[in-house]
Parts: C-alpha cells; sequence; structure tokens
C-alpha cells in the first residue's frame, strides 16, 4: 500500500504522523519504505537518529525529489509492502507526482482558518489527481487539536469541512500532546516512548488501525 | 463500452506531466505576484521624508572614533558627515545586493 501523507500548509504534523505510523508499521513486522519529498529533510533526520540510537525496529528512508518520484516509488512497491510518503507543505511536483501513485492520502490540518483556507487548493488537487489516479482515497484529518475541552473549534472546523465534495473528514482527532515531540527528539514513534502517553498512543494506534485497516 | 478502435499515436502521458510539472507554474506565479509585493519597501513609503533626519546611535571602537576624528582633521568635514556618507553608500550597496 503506498499512503501519502500530504498537503498545501506546513506544519500541521505530517511528519509526526509520517514517522510514527512508519515506526508502528516495522515494529508490527512490515517491511516499510518511508520516503522523504520534503527538503527540510525532518522525516530522514528522525530515522538517521533512528538509526545512530541503535533502535532495533529499523525503519529504510530514502529522500526523493523531483517530477519522477512515482517512477522511483512503483520502483519501490515492488520491493516494499508498504510505503509511506511524507510530501512538504506546499503544492510541488513531489506531491503531485505522490497523488498519482497513492492509495492513501492524509491531509493533516489544524483546526484553525489559515489551515481550512488551504483546503481548497487541496481539494482541486484531489480532483485533477483522481482523473489519472481514480483509487485515490483522500481524507482530511484534525490533528494538534487542543485538549482544552471547553475549545469547540473542532466542531465549528467539522461542519466546515463538509464543503470540500473530494475530502472526506477522518472520524479519527489527534490532539496537541507533548510526547509526540518527545518521540520525535529520540527518533521514536509514541509507542516507544519509556514513559508511555496513552492517550497519544491509544490516538496513534486508531489512526493506524484505520490507515492499514488492522482492526 | 470500452473503445477498441486504432489509434495512429501511443497514448499521450502529458496530461499526467503537466499535472505535475503544474506545481512548478504555480510557485513562479506565486513567486512573480510576492516579488511584486515585496517590491514597496518600508523606505519607500509615501510617508517617508528624505529631508527628515533621525539620531541613531552608534558605539564603536575607540580605535575607529579616533580614525574618524583624524580623517575629519584631515578633509575639514564634520565627523557626522563622513560617517553618514560612508554608512548610507554602504547600506544602499548591501540593500541592491538584497533587492
Amino acid at each position: 500500500m503506498i499512503v501519502l501523507i500530504g498537503g498545501e500548509k506546513g506544519g500541521t504534523g505530517k511528519t509526526t504522523i509520517a514517522t510514527n505510523l512508519a515506526a508502528m508499521r516495522v515494529i508490527n513486522g512490515h517491511d516499510v519504505l518511508l520516503v522523504d519529498t520534503d527538503k527540510q529533510g525532518s522525516a530522514s533526520a528522525w530515522s538517521d537518529i533512528r538509526d545512530k540510537n541503535n533502535i532495533s525496529a529499523r525503519v529504510s528512508n530514502v529522500q526523493k525529489f523531483g517530477s519522477n518520484l512515482g517512477a522511483d516509488v512503483k520502483d519501490f512497491k515492488s520491493r516494499y509492502e508498504d510505503i509511506i510518503i511524507d510530501a512538504g507543505g506546499k503544492d510541488s511536483v513531489e506531491l503531485r507526482a505522490a497523488m498519482i501513485i497513492a492509495d492513501l492520502m492524509y491531509v493533516p490540518v489544524q483546526a484553525s482558518q489559515f489551515d481550512i483556507w488551504t483546503l481548497s487548493i487541496i481539494n482541486d488537487l484531489i480532483a485533477q489527481a483522481k482523473v489519472f489516479n481514480p483509487k485515490l482515497i483522500p481524507f482530511i484529518l484534525i490533528n494538534r487539536a487542543t485538549t482544552n475541552p471547553l475549545v469547540n473549534e473542532v466542531d465549528e472546523a467539522k461542519s466546515v469541512l463538509q464543503d470540500f465534495d473530494h475530502l472526506k473528514l477522518s472520524d479519527l482527532l489527534l490532539k496537541e500532546r507533548i510526547s509526540y515531540r518527545k518521540a520525535a527528539k529520540g527518533g521514536l514513534s509514541v509507542i516507544e516512548l519509556e514513559k508511555s502517553d496513552i492517550k497519544a498512543i491509544t490516538e496513534i494506534t486508531t489512526l493506524y488501525n484505520e490507515v492499514f485497516n488492522a482492526k | 463500452m470500452q473503445n477498441n478502435k486504432l489509434t495512429s499515436h501511443r497514448p499521450s502521458k502529458r496530461p499526467i506531466e503537466e499535472f505535475i510539472l503544474a506545481a512548478e507554474q504555480r510557485k513562479e506565479d506565486s513567486d512573480y505576484n510576492n516579488s511584486k509585493i515585496e517590491e514597496i519597501y518600508p523606505w519607500q513609503d509615501s510617508l517617508v521624508r528624505s529631508d527628515v533626519q533621525k539620531v541613531f546611535t552608534v558605539k564603536l571602537p575607540e580605535e575607529y572614533i579616533l580614525k574618524i576624528k583624524f580623517i575629519s582633521d584631515k578633509t575639514n568635514k564634520s565627523q557626522q558627515k563622513i560617517v553618514r556618507e560612508i554608512v548610507c553608500h554602504e547600506v544602499d550597496s548591501i540593500v541592491s545586493q538584497l533587492k
């Protein structure tokens, strides 16, 4: 399966989601390649820290740029069970090329006006990409939601997100949690942290199960 | 129903390539638009007056204070004028490189 984590906006947690899913997939015994198409190389840096710290569940990682990404990933597909693509937070040839070959696409957004404004662009891009890749299933995932129960911005965002005809809103919700940052620092996924954050683990596991249909 | 008629050309990949490469075009358009916006610099604001002089205090090593005084003595220019000319010239030069 080819899973694309992408979007038009930076800072929405794409790399956090991609790296967590990749590590969890490896831990669950699958052969996974994490493809980093973001020139910032955060996913690759995460993978390097992992190797440096000798973490046993090794996540293979490659950085790929340019419009030939699709052909490269198709080649990787014959060698890996699953491919997770972390596309940078902007409209790019890499993002578009990945949309042409992906099975699933998750667009993380924060429940903020600025993030939601970028979705009309993604909605249009998905409409175009689906002409070439009808099997693409795109989801919006609300990420970094506030843990404050009194703030109802998520409900507000959910009602606005229904306006996009090519984007389906995932039922899942990932909240802003310090453990994601702690894990990233050590090249880990949240399920590998020594001090478990049960809430974060539950959220990311639910996402993992949805993505890989591993319920 | 499938269309099995013979065609004179191979199916073209062009539409996919066009879709992918359109991201570059969009970026160029965006860069162009951004550069248009960035052309209006703060000092180009209509309210900025060239005849208004404001004080800007700079701490210099004592050695340079003495050098400025030396230039002033040799050229009969005020220390203010010497420093102003040097600073304005260098600032314009750096700004033109940054544009």
